[in-house]
């Protein structure tokens, strides 16, 4: 391990910050269509009948509804018209926990800093899907509104726990998962920085 | 470590769930966001008279260009995921409280900048204002946090002896 490890880890960071950033948005694409196509299985399980697809448009992320409006304005299912409900959502608003954690990760002096990667993009993978999740449910919920809260028999309890989903995945757990799982994985780097740590790691 | 993970999540879940209750959003959030957006105003004047703020919105005053400073942009998470750190890490309880007013202040210092650049990047590009809002300053803010705790966690009491005489057997 380095004689210091703080300056390289910080000097580090700031190298691969903006190249994993750049990375991920370029490759948003790619990295974004197995958490699409979990989040929409998932959703067709929680809520049936609710969702016609859910699909990636470059970096956005395009949520067709099985939701209409009928001849007066009013949203109905199943629609009337051809014309179905859609949405546009941007999922990069809680995807940055990924190049977040990998320039982190890069960024720590390590043996074993590509299998941590590897490690760190499988486990964040979780945190997106359940943001992703949350997000769709969100906009179904309170931007569908009523007709999808009555197809789907939601209780004011049930809307106020998916708004509560939507602010952690959105808000919170991008900015902490990716310190947590960075903690997880670099138990021998943090023990160099603070070997008191040892104490509290054998407790 | 479990421990250290276990009490981080549980001081974060408690004090997370304390910041979204109305009366503490109404007599501390919105306050404190406010008290932000003036000194991010006042500083801002020293440079440029064209700056007005009013509430969280900050104004100016030849184009009227405004950006309000809403939840995830007051520095309060940031201060709240540092703070369940040194709590939850076992330091002297007067150690823990330099390690907090130090990470208050580079929080709270890194987020006054970010509303700054935020308030001239959307005047100048729009593209760019929701770039480094929505994804590079959350990113920075809660890397500064890691920094303060990484610098607090080195330099604990008797941290310096451990280490040397670590190095002096390796």
């Amino acid at each position: 391990m380095t004689h210091k490890p703080l300056h390289r880890f910080m000097l580090g960071v700031l190298i691969f910050f903006p190249l994993t950033f750049f990375l991920w948005y370029i490759s948003a694409t790619y990295h974004l269509a197995p958490i699409t196509l979990i989040t929409g299985k998932l959703v067709s399980i929680v809520v049936p009948d609710a969702l016609m697809w859910l699909r990636l448009d470059g970096h956005m992320l395009v949520l067709a509804s099985n939701f209409g409006h009928d001849s007066t304005g009013m949203i109905v299912s199943p629609p009337v018209g051809d014309d179905v409900l859609g949405f546009h959502l941007n999922p990069l608003i809680y995807s940055y926990s990924l190049p977040l954690l990998a320039a982190l990760i890069l960024a720590t002096p390590s043996a074993r800093k590509w299998s941590n990667l590897l490690w760190g993009i499988v486990l964040i993978l979780p945190t997106e899907i359940f943001s992703m999740t949350f997000s769709v449910l969100k906009t179904l919920t309170f931007d569908v509104g009523a007709a999808f809260q009555a197809q789907q028999s939601i209780s004011s309890t049930e809307a106020d726990f998916i708004a509560l989903g939507y602010q952690v995945g959105t808000l919170l757990l991008p900015m902490i998962a990716p310190l947590i799982i960075w903690v997880a994985l670099n138990r021998d780097f943090l023990l160099h920085l603070a070997p008191q740590w040892e104490q509290s790691f054998t407790r | 470590m479990v421990r250290f993970l276990l009490l981080f999540l549980l001081v974060q879940g408690v004090l997370f769930g304390v910041e979204m209750l109305q009366p503490v959003q109404t007599a501390v959030i919105l306050p404190w966001t406010s008290v932000l957006a003036d000194v991010s105003g006042w500083l801002m004047t020293a440079f440029d008279p064209n700056v007005a703020t009013a509430g969280k919105v900050v104004r100016s005053t030849v184009n009227g260009f405004a950006v309000s400073i809403e939840p995830g942009c007051n520095g309060v998470e940031a201060m709240i995921v540092l703070l369940a750190a040194i709590m939850a890490f076992p330091a002297p309880f007067l150690y823990k409280l330099t390690g907090l007013l130090w990470g208050f202040i580079a929080i709270q210092g890194m987020n006054l900048l970010r509303i700054i650049s935020l308030f001239y990047l959307g005047q100048w590009s729009q593209a760019l204002f929701d770039w480094a809002h929505l994804y590079i300053w959350q990113a920075l803010i809660m890397l500064d946090a890691l920094i303060v705790f990484l610098v607090w966690i080195r330099y604990l009491p008797g941290q310096q002896r451990q280490t040397k005489s670590a190095e002096a057997v390796a």
